[in-house]
């Protein structure tokens, strides 16, 4: 019965991860062409036809080495303003009384409720020269002329601070919660004040709630296209953005297939670097 | 001198309407193992973690060597605690473990490498010292938390059901080495236990607690020989009791039980008056086999092996039963029906005033 079990996520992940992945890899090796489909067979005359060149281009063509560390840059910011705001958070749920917690939490996810495009919108609304944010910091005197916060890259990496501070907050919530009061009793038992208990056991046994949160983040914010599509400009060519357009405005498949090996074979080094941390990290990060 | 001794002076702690310690007050000499008994809910939980520091008294005072403690946080008190749980650091090794209370003085270096060296000495830790708590056993865990309690050199130590999460065999051997810490320490030991076997066999005092108040304070032999309610009696070993009305006072006090006649017991320390009813506690190993003093003839209705004794279910005269013990050092003393002869002398039995009715 628990063997069978296994093949359910397994299953899963064949069809919902592995195939689009073996899809989408087929059409990085081969080329453009004008037609339907618009790429060539990778076999054809009776022989492979597959070819690194749309790798080889990638590497060339500096505009895809920038959207990729500009993506990286932007989501590893983004992750840092979650954790900053998030442990708080989450810290400040876990120790209420266990009455409110439930309601806090709920309240962390209620944006959900909302369509997510509607609260990227929202905040169009509160960033623009015209917005709410402008108005306020112009009536109280703060500053002189309208405030020109969208569209700019701080604007892409507060959407994607706010979208994505839930995935932070609920793990590092899940380990808080999970703490032995006992320990931190401990702690202050043998001489340990409360910032020193927080440093020396509370923060440390958190910190596998904090290295999941930052992969729910990072991960999804690398490749994020939406967030930077509606608040970046033309300024913040995010790779998610760019892998939009090489396929449907260049209609080269190809070339963003490949694009969309690459950013998966970069996400896979952290999740794999957090796996290998993860199982010792559970208990044995100091 | 010696260091450590505790006093507690008419503590109260609430929660809600409950009262958990009731004008609580006990002193707890320097130097002594004392232990704090009582079933769950008689607030001995409570009043461990009012001395540790984890709870403020709603009125009261604990004051160790004189030095008021009551508004103290946990981490200024010379008092340390090892808990039920152990409470391991999880993400340290158990030198690291043991070297947390030191550090937070600012022990460092030499000083603190050999301070930590001596403690896993005392507890027999030696090589485990890089181990993390979840790769040693449940014993050696205890052995941790109690070195790490110690390592800082508490004037008092509080030992939180330190046995209860250990196999019978372990039990009894922490049992001999939580003696052996204390003797050779000579910290004060403030042992928490709802176990009375274990109070019994460790502390030189016992405060019995019940529903937050102080049920007896003495000597292991004053709780079981002398105890001074019919809770205490009751609380403390196996008791048979019997009912009746005091019939006459003197050298021993004539106690008049219905289908039994009259039988003499101890004196009471507060004698009750003749026609006062009154319940006679008598321990299963003071009733003999055989003529004496208080001689009554029993049927024996049930004989319980336990191998290195048996105990006997006895009937009475007037439906009194009676349960008593015999060492089996010649096989069974009676067999199941057999009539015998029982007594037992008049200072084995305890009287206890049951109040008007």
């Amino acid at each position: 019965m628990r063997r069978w079990l296994v093949g359910v996520p397994a299953l899963w992940l064949v069809a919902f991860f592995a195939g689009p992945f073996l899809l989408i890899l087929k059409v990085s090796l081969s080329q453009a062409v004008v037609g339907q489909p618009p790429f060539t067979p990778l076999f054809a005359d009776g022989g492979f036809r597959g070819s690194l060149v749309n790798f080889a281009v990638l590497l060339e063509d500096e505009l895809y080495v920038e959207a990729i560390l500009a993506s990286l840059a932007l989501a590893a910011s983004s992750t840092l303003a979650c954790i900053l705001l998030g442990y708080p958070m989450a810290w400040a749920i876990a120790g209420a009384p266990k009455y409110w917690r439930a309601p806090l939490l709920a309240l962390v996810a209620l944006p959900f409720v909302t369509s997510f495009l509607i609260r990227v919108y929202a905040w169009i609304g509160l960033l623009r020269p015209t917005g709410f944010l402008s108005a306020l910091l112009q009536s109280l005197g703060i500053i002189d002329g309208p405030l020109a916060l969208v569209p700019s890259t701080f604007a892409v990496a507060l959407g994607m601070t706010y979208t994505y501070l839930p995935f932070m907050v609920l793990p590092i919530y899940a380990s808080l919660e999970k703490i032995d009061p006992a320990l931190t009793a401990a702690a202050a038992d043998l001489g340990a004040k409360p910032g020193r208990v927080f440093w020396s056991v509370t923060l440390p046994l958190s910190l596998p709630g904090v290295l999941a949160g930052s992969l729910f983040v990072f991960v999804p914010a690398v490749g994020e296209f939406v967030v930077p599509e509606l608040l970046g400009g033309p300024g913040t060519p995010m790779i998610g953005k760019v892998i939009w357009q090489e396929f449907f405005n260049n209609r080269d498949w190809p070339l963003a297939s490949a694009l969309a090996v690459v950013l998966l074979a970069l996400l896979a080094v952290p999740i794999a670097l957090a796996q290998r941390a993860g199982a010792p990290t559970a208990e044995g990060l100091r | 001198m010696k260091q450590g001794a505790l006093a507690v002076e008419s503590l109260t702690k609430r929660y809600g309407a409950v009262a958990v310690l009731d004008g609580l007050g006990l002193d707890i000499d320097a130097g002594s193992f004392f232990a704090l008994l009582g079933a769950s809910g008689s607030g001995k939980t409570t009043l461990l973690r009012l001395i540790a520091g984890f709870e403020v008294p709603d009125s009261g005072r604990i004051a160790l060597d004189g030095a008021d403690l009551t508004g103290a946080p946990p981490y200024a008190r010379p008092v340390n605690l090892v808990f039920q749980s152990y409470a391991l650091f999880p993400h340290m090794t158990v030198a690291d473990n043991i070297a947390f209370g030191l550090r937070r003085e600012g022990m460092a270096g030499v000083e603190l490498d050999r301070r930590v060296a001596e403690m896993m000495a005392l507890l027999r830790l030696d090589g485990l010292a890089v181990r993390k708590p979840r790769q040693i056993s449940g014993g050696q865990a205890q052995r941790v938390a109690l070195a790490r309690a110690l390592a800082k050199r508490p004037k008092l130590l509080l030992l939180d059901e330190p046995l209860a999460a250990l196999d019978r065999g372990l039990r009894e051997h922490m049992r001999v080495e939580l003696k052996r810490l204390h003797a050779a320490l000579g910290t004060t030991f403030v042992l928490v236990t709802h176990d009375q076997e274990e109070a019994l066999a460790m502390a030189d005092r016992v405060a019995l607690l019940d529903q937050g108040r102080l049920a007896q304070l003495g000597t292991p032999e004053d709780l079981y020989e002398r105890p001074t309610s019919l809770a205490v009696a009751r609380f403390i070993g196996r008791i048979n009791l019997m009912e009746g009305r005091v019939a006459g006072t003197g050298e021993a006090l004539l106690v008049e039980i219905p289908g039994l006649g009259t039988v003499r017991a101890r004196p009471a320390i507060a004698c009750p008056p003749v026609g006062d009813p009154v319940a006679i506690g008598l321990r299963p190993e003071k009733i003999d086999f055989g003529d004496g003093d208080n001689a009554r003839s029993a049927t024996v209705t049930e004989v319980t092996y336990l191998g290195d004794q048996s105990v006997y279910r006895l009937a009475l005269g007037g439906g009194v039963e009676l349960r008593t013990t015999r060492p089996n050092r010649d096989g069974p003393a009676a067999r199941p029906g057999e009539r015998i002869t029982v007594s037992w002398p008049a200072t084995a039995a305890l009287i206890f005033p049951t109040g008007a009715g």
